[in-house]
């Protein structure tokens, strides 16, 4: 039995008309309970959209979209997500408060608050920087907090939107080995995005490949069973990028051509 | 204090003393003091205005007006900018009239404010609150206008309705712009105020002003001039210092 699924989904944005042109038509997909799902696709393809859908931001214009066996409704704290750039934290609140911002909203007690921020502060590396404001952190530590930010809520289910997407090639691959340990063992469900190949494998249980818009849907899934940590130099690994690859890059080049006519 | 702030303070200094080394040459020597009066003129009849403490009154009623009709209109233009920014439907029926309203100086309001209030206090104070309160205002909504998309929506991840939203995170994000509105709202105010007591005073520094013209003492009028500078300064100062205390979270950029 899947946790969360995806039947037929259509979604446009805006008002509906002839005029009105579908960023995703028929999309399916189904993620099961504990699995890291990983959705894959040329940008500008709808993989951010597919994720708002899931979050409860935006309602799909047909179609079935099912967690738990009950209709998405609106945000919660069931669903908890990792936002693109960091435009999501709370400049005025120092990196403890912004964790213990959830919290603060569910009603519980300053002590404990203070406790579990602190807990999974230290779990993302940022035990000595809670009193600092986030523009006093470089870009890898906002994307920590914002982290351990969803983390501290202790959701089933983790949506996150190529949170490394901005950072240096070095601290990406520090933080998707710190979130590979995180995860594991957390039984937390995840739909991860990235437009980054080798993140996928490194992360993934499942990688659902986008086709270029519009009016997209998954293409072609593939299923990683390598054991983790996994090995970014090893021959699966390599083997694994080429696949994908192959499929991806025929969806890049689609919308690589089309910007080149335009 | 680093080298190259120290540097900058020097040369600012120096470009004063500069100033007024140039003001005072030529004050003694190109212009008779009716004139232009040199700096050490007008000092020592500002000494002699403030020990006979005809300056103190002057100063004190000018300072009493702006601080009144300053926090008048910065509470009025936050919590109609609050409200407005809260509810779209209120914002949306009374922005015409906003919109409307900011294009009259408040300097056109001095002759009806005389009928209404006469010549009293209470007509000052509606004229500074009125310039400030739009600024505020202004500078409200247009912190509104920023979409904060992300924030509002993290804020119903984690389970905040439409009250806790606003109360958590477009309040607290509007801190600056209202700040920075009521900053150039007390600027604008001394502009108000001095019109308003040249033309419908019996004290203050805009009174000073014109009154020294009619009496012929350019000095006194310099005083008069030099110290809504003087007055105007501190007040930003001080404005400055004591938000930067109090609202140490947010970035105010001064
Ligand atoms: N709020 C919006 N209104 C209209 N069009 C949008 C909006 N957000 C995204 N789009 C369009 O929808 C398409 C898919 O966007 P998105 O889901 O963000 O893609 P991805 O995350 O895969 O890069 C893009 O063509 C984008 O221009
Ligand atoms: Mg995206």
């Amino acid at each position: 039995m899947s946790l969360i699924r995806f039947a037929g989904v259509d979604f446009h944005y805006g008002p509906a008309g002839p005029s009105a042109s579908a960023i995703l038509k028929g999309f399916d997909l189904e993620i099961a309970r504990g699995e890291f799902y990983v959705l894959l696709g040329p940008s500008g393809c709808g993989k951010t959209t597919a994720l708002n859908l899931l979050a409860g931001f935006e309602r799909p214009n047909a179609g079935t979209l099912i967690m738990d066996g009950r209709p998405i409704g609106a945000p919660g704290m069931d669903r908890v997500v990792i936002f693109q750039g960091d435009d999501s934290l709370y400049p005025w609140l120092t990196a403890q408060e912004n964790v213990e911002f959830p919290l603060r909203m569910t009603g519980i007690s300053a002590g404990e608050r203070r406790r579990r921020a602190k807990l999974w502060l230290s779990r993302v590396g940022l035990a000595n920087h809670g009193q600092k404001f986030p523009h006093q952190l470089s870009g890898g530590m906002k994307q920590r907090i914002q982290i351990a930010r969803a983390l501290v809520c202790d959701a089933p289910v983790l949506l996150m939107d190529e949170p490394f997407g901005a950072l240096d090639a070095q601290t990406r691959t520090i933080l998707q080995d710190e979130l590979v340990a995180i995860c594991s063992g957390s039984g937390a469900t995840v739909l991860f995005i990235t437009h980054d190949i080798a993140e996928a494998i490194i992360l993934a249980d499942r990688i659902g490949v986008m086709r270029a818009g519009p009016g997209s849907a998954i293409k072609d899934e593939f299923a990683l069973d390598l054991p983790r940590p996994r090995n970014r130099g090893s021959v699966e690994f390599a083997a694994a990028y080429d696949r994908i690859q192959r499929v991806l890059g025929e969806e890049v080049r689609k919308v690589v051509s089309r910007e080149a006519a335009a | 204090m680093n080298a190259a702030v120290r540097q900058s303070l020097l040369r600012s200094a120096l470009a004063v003393i500069g100033f007024l080394a140039i003001w005072e040459v030529a004050g003694r020597t190109v212009f008779i003091p009716a004139v232009l009066p040199a700096p050490s003129v007008i000092l020592g009849e500002a000494w002699s205005r403030a020990a006979s403490g005809l300056l103190g009154v002057d100063v004190a009623m000018s300072a009493s007006r702006i601080i009144v009709g300053f926090l008048a209109g910065s509470l009025l233009g936050a919590g109609l900018g609050l409200l407005f920014g809260a509810v779209e439907p209120v914002r949306r029926a009374f922005e015409p009239i906003v919109q409307f309203f900011r294009f009259i100086p408040p300097i056109a309001w001095l002759t009806p404010v005389l009928i209404w209030f006469g010549i009293g206090e209470m007509g000052k104070w509606v004229l500074i609150t009125y310039t400030t309160t739009f600024m505020v205002l202004l500078n409200t909504l247009a912190g509104f206008a920023e979409p904060q998309r992300d924030r509002m929506r993290a804020a119903r991840v984690f389970g905040a309705g439409p009250w806790r939203a606003f109360w958590h995170v477009r309040l607290p994000a509007t801190v600056p712009w209202i700040l920075a509105g009521m900053r150039i709202g007390m600027g604008n105010s001394f502009q108000t105020l001095i019109v308003a007591e040249m033309l419908a005073s019996n004290e203050g520094l805009g009174h000073l002003i014109l009154n020294s013209r009619i009496q012929l003492s350019t000095e006194r009028m310099f005083v008069g001039i030099l110290g809504i500078a003087v007055l105007g300064i501190a007040a930003d100062l001080g404005f400055r210092a004591l938000t930067r205390r109090l609202f140490s979270r947010h970035r105010l950029g001064w």
